[in-house]
């Protein structure tokens, strides 16, 4: 049965942490999807995308739901406006995605329930709720440590213990290592949105993998410290490392015919 | 027949290394993961010997399962606790990681990045990390912040190896269809039940 945070021992305690697992998971299926030739294998990967994001809608963390339908929202207008449509996967993934939404409004309807009133009407109250403890946080530092930084670790003295509580990413820096030390944090992942855009047009699947996973990163950031959580920012760093990997590797290699599966 | 056998024997131990070390590994997480610390620390202090002895005669092999060990690891083993801190398997692999970075101008070991922009990212990102660690030194020197939270800059610092290990790894070795299908079966376990925290 599904839980209120997920799915039990396959998942995070936490329902922002197993939405974020489980956006990744939905992310990587996509791309083993989309480097596919078979049509079977490629509505395989779509398949188990589909059952990856409805996982990740369970969980009912909104910052997941939110980054997956902005990343969701772009993958597809590129699909549309840049690819090469494939006509027969197209129809059959329509049916797919289709039949699934069917399945899913006919024997989900709690849940799907219970994540449009999170969504909707927990929204504020969230906001709220976050936004007064954002302000709490940053009230604790002084301006020398809000420009230079207080330290790795200031925020632990502010929350306690070891556990990751600031419930922003960019708060938790802004603290630590000050407004230049963001500066600092964001000049990697400008260049690899930009290392991303360059070889976009030629190796599309791996580019366009790297931009939705930093993109989805970005926005779940905003409400928890989604880089530094072990399993999230350890598969993250694994992924974009994988997909320069093969892009250098494919640029490298002397015949076009250089595939990985 | 005899070629035969000498050449499934050759196959399998290429295999070997990656099976006795994954065993090791899964010893130190289930027996670490069940209160045996101090067996796990043992079995943890074995794994790093064996795999000291096996980097020096054969370095670049080391190197590649030290990977998919990793991957494995991120994926599959569960993480247990040390005076109230968490620890990760991944954590012993990491410190493994570092030593090969170390040694890698004697063995020879990556080729160098040839990206202008992944180069850039490589050093901008060691600039971050040289401005947190300094930073850290700083309030901890002046502003009595307790050294404990030094675990919170190597956590960045981990993530970063990862980072730059795998990709001189893929690059270097060619490795990334099996890194692929590392990254294929564990998501699909981990879909299907596999993950334990």
């Amino acid at each position: 049965m599904f839980g209120f945070y997920g799915i039990g021992t396959i998942s995070e305690g936490a329902s922002s942490q197993s939405g974020g697992l489980f956006l990744v998971i939905s992310l990587l299926f996509l791309y083993q999807s989309s480097i596919h030739v078979k049509n079977k294998l490629k509505l395989y990967f779509l398949f188990c995308s589909i059952i990856s994001m409805f996982l990740t809608l369970a969980t009912v963390s909104r910052t997941a739901i939110s980054a997956m339908l902005i990343v969701l929202i772009i993958y597809i207008l590129y699909k549309l406006l840049f690819s090469k449509l494939n006509l027969i996967y197209t129809f059959t993934s329509m049916v797919v995605v289709a039949t699934c939404s069917l399945l899913v409004f006919k024997y989900f309807t709690p849940i799907l329930e219970y994540v449009e009133r999170r969504l909707v009407s927990g929204f504020d109250s969230g906001a709220n709720t976050r936004q007064n403890k954002w302000d709490r946080l940053l009230s604790e530092s002084d301006n020398i440590g809000l420009v230079f930084g207080n330290g790795k670790g200031f925020t632990q003295t502010l929350t306690g213990g070891f556990t990751l509580s600031a419930d922003s990413q960019f708060v938790r820096l802004i603290l630590e290592v000050g407004y230049i030390g963001l500066v600092l944090w964001f000049i990697p992942i400008i260049l690899l949105i930009t290392f991303a855009l360059v070889h976009l047009k030629r190796y599309t699947s791996e580019s366009l993998s790297i931009i939705l996973l930093i993109l989805a990163f970005l926005i779940m950031s905003v409400t928890h410290e989604v880089f530094l959580v072990t399993i999230q920012a350890s598969i993250f760093w694994i992924m974009i490392s994988l997909f320069i990997g093969i892009i250098l590797n494919k640029k490298n290699s002397s015949s076009n015919s250089h595939e990985i599966v | 027949m005899l070629k035969e056998v000498s050449k499934i024997t050759v196959q399998m131990s290429k295999y070997l290394y990656i099976i006795l070390c994954t065993l090791l590994a899964s010893f130190v997480a289930i027996l670490t993961a069940q209160g045996a610390i101090y067996i796990g620390l043992l079995f943890s202090l074995l794994f790093v010997i064996t795999g000291i002895i096996l980097f020096i005669t054969k370095p670049k092999k080391v190197t590649i399962i030290t990977v998919y060990l990793m991957v494995i690891s991120v994926f599959l083993l569960p993480r247990f606790s040390v005076s109230g801190v968490n620890f990760r398997f991944e954590d012993v692999i990491v410190v493994g990681m570092v030593l090969i970075l170390l040694t890698t101008y004697y063995h020879s070991l990556f080729l160098p990045l040839p990206n202008v922009w992944v180069k850039m990212f490589v050093y901008t990102t060691i600039f971050y990390l040289i401005y947190s660690l300094l930073i850290t030194i700083a309030n901890v020197a002046f502003n009595d912040l307790s050294i404990i939270y030094f675990l919170f800059l190597l956590k960045e610092f981990q993530y970063f190896i990862y980072a730059l290990f795998l990709l001189l790894v893929i690059f270097s070795y060619k490795t990334e269809k099996n890194c692929y299908r590392l990254s294929l079966y564990f998501p699909r376990s981990l879909l299907f039940g596999g993950y334990t925290k």
